[in-house]
C-alpha cells in the first residue's frame, strides 16, 4: 500500500506543481517589491520633510530662548550641526560663512561635524546625540540606517524597526542599547523576535522562556558578538543589546 | 574555492517551489501560499546582500524559517489556526480502493489533495515538503531540526492515515 500511496502522491504533486504559475508569482513579487519601495520613498519624503521642519523650528526656538538665534552657544549648536552635516553637507559651510565669528567661537563644533560625517557615514548620522557620549533618548524608527530601522550608533548595529506599541524610549551608549516599548502584545513580541532572526540569519537562539511574569528570548547575533534580549512583561517590551566581550 | 554568489533569479529558481509548498503546507490555501511566497521573496530582495554568500543549506534554512514565521504570523492574524493533532471526523472519500495513479482524474486528484490537507500539521508539512517541494528526507530533517528517522516515521504514519482517509477507513494494509 505504501508504494501505491507513494505513486499517488507523486502523481498528485506533479499535477499540483504544473498548476502553479511560478513565473506569474515571480513577476507579482517584483511588482509588489517595487510598490513597497515607492511607498517607503514617499513616506521618507513626507515624514523626512516634517522632521526637518520640526528640527528647524526647534533650532529657532532654542535660539530665541537662549538670547537670540545668533547668540547660540557652541554646545547647543553641535547636535544640530551634526544633524545638518548628514542631511546636507553644504549647510555647515554656508552657516559658517553666514555667521562668521559666531561659529568661530565654538571651536569644537566643526570638529564634531566632521566626526559626525566621516566616522559613521550616512547610516549613523541621525543618531549623533550619542556621539557626545551621553545616553540618547530618541523615538524608534528615526535613529537608523533608514527610517524603518533601529540603529545602535556606537556599535553600528542595525535592528528591525518597531512598528507597534504606544510609546517608546531608547537609551544607548558604547556598552548597551535598550529600547523600551509600551502597549505591546505577545504577537508583537513573537513577530519582533522573528524579524531579528530574519535580519540576522546566523542568529543563535540561546534561551527562550515563558514565565508567569514575562516572555523572554535571548539571541546571539553577528557571529556571537552581540546578545539581544527581548522581554515582554505587562505590555512593556524591552529590547536590549549588549556586546559580548571575549 | 569561493562559491558563486546567489542572485535573486537563482534563489527564486532554486527555492520558489519549496517556499510555495511550505507556505501551502502551513496555510492550506493557494492564495495565502502565493501571498506568503511573494512576501518571502520580497524579503529576499531586501536582504540580498546578506544572502548572496550563503551556502545552499544556509539559504534554504533561512527561507524555510522566514516562510514558517510569516505563515505563523498570518495564521495568528486570521485566527484560523487548527489544532495540530486534530484528525478529520469524516473520510474524504468513500471509495474502498486506492485510486490507480495512472488513471487519476481531476476529481480524484482533488480528493487526494483534500486528504493531504486534512492531515494534522506535522504530517501535512512533511508530505508537502517531500512530494510537492521535492525535498529529500535528510533535507526536511535539517530544516525542521529533527532526525531523518523522525521524518521517515512521520511519512509512514502520514501515508497510513492518507490510506485510511482515501479508502473510507474500510481497508487496512
Amino acid at each position: 500500500m505504501a508504494e501505491k500511496m507513494d505513486e499517488i502522491l507523486r502523481a498528485v504533486a506533479d499535477r499540483a506543481n504544473a498548476g502553479v504559475d511560478y513565473a506569474a508569482m515571480r513577476s507579482g513579487t517584483l511588482k509588489k517589491a517595487q510598490a513597497k519601495k515607492l511607498a517607503l520613498r514617499k513616506n521618507i519624503i513626507r515624514y523626512g520633510s516634517v522632521a526637518a521642519a520640526a528640527v528647524l523650528l526647534a533650532s529657532f526656538g532654542i535660539g530665541a530662548l537662549s538670547g537670540g538665534f545668533f547668540g547660540m552657544s557652541a554646545k547647543s549648536e553641535a547636535p544640530d550641526n551634526a544633524y545638518f552635516a548628514v542631511q546636507d553637507p553644504a549647510v555647515p559651510e554656508s552657516e559658517e560663512q553666514l555667521f562668521g565669528s559666531e561659529s568661530a567661537t565654538g571651536g569644537s563644533a566643526p570638529t564634531e561635524r566632521a566626526n559626525g560625517g566621516d566616522d559613521r557615514g550616512d547610516a549613523a548620522a541621525p543618531s549623533t546625540p550619542a556621539a557626545t557620549g551621553a545616553p540618547a533618548v530618541e523615538p524608534p524608527g528615526c535613529c537608523g540606517l533608514d527610517s524603518a530601522s533601529l540603529y545602535w550608533a556606537e556599535r553600528a548595529l542595525e535592528l528591525p524597526a518597531v512598528n507597534f506599541g504606544k510609546s517608546s524610549e531608547v537609551e544607548s551608549d558604547g556598552e548597551h542599547y535598550l529600547l523600551v516599548v509600551t502597549g505591546c502584545t505577545e504577537e508583537d513580541f513573537d513577530a519582533y523576535v522573528a524579524l531579528i532572526m530574519e535580519m540576522y540569519p546566523d542568529a543563535e537562539a540561546q534561551d527562550e522562556a515563558v514565565q508567569s511574569c514575562c516572555l523572554s528570548n535571548t539571541l546571539k547575533i553577528v557571529g556571537g558578538q552581540y546578545r539581544v534580549i527581548v522581554t515582554l512583561s505587562d505590555g512593556e517590551m524591552r529590547i536590549g543589546v549588549r556586546a559580548i566581550e571575549n | 574555492m569561493r562559491l558563486p554568489a546567489w542572485e535573486f533569479d537563482s534563489v527564486y529558481e532554486s527555492f520558489s517551489r519549496m517556499v510555495y509548498w511550505t507556505a501551502y503546507g502551513a496555510l492550506k490555501s493557494e492564495s495565502d501560499a502565493l501571498d506568503v511566497s511573494q512576501e518571502v521573496f520580497i524579503r529576499v530582495l531586501r536582504h540580498m546582500k546578506k544572502l548572496e554568500d550563503m551556502s545552499e543549506a544556509q539559504l534554504k534554512s533561512w527561507l524555510y524559517r522566514v516562510t514558517v514565521n510569516l505563515c505563523v504570523d498570518g495564521k495568528r492574524r486570521l485566527k484560523r489556526e487548527v489544532l495540530a493533532d486534530e484528525l478529520p471526523e469524516t473520510p474524504v472519500s468513500s471509495e474502498c480502493e486506492l485510486p490507480e495513479p495512472a488513471a487519476m482524474n481531476a476529481e480524484t486528484v482533488r480528493l487526494v489533495r483534500g486528504a493531504v490537507d486534512s492531515l494534522p500539521d506535522i504530517y501535512r508539512e512533511t508530505v508537502t515538503l517531500h512530494y510537492f517541494s521535492g525535498l529529500q528526507y535528510e533535507e526536511i530533517a535539517a530544516l525542521q531540526g529533527v532526525s531523518e528517522g523522525t521524518i521517515k516515521s512521520r511519512m509512514s504514519r502520514a501515508k497510513g492515515r492518507l490510506g485510511e482517509l482515501l479508502k473510507g477507513g474500510e481497508l487496512h494494509g
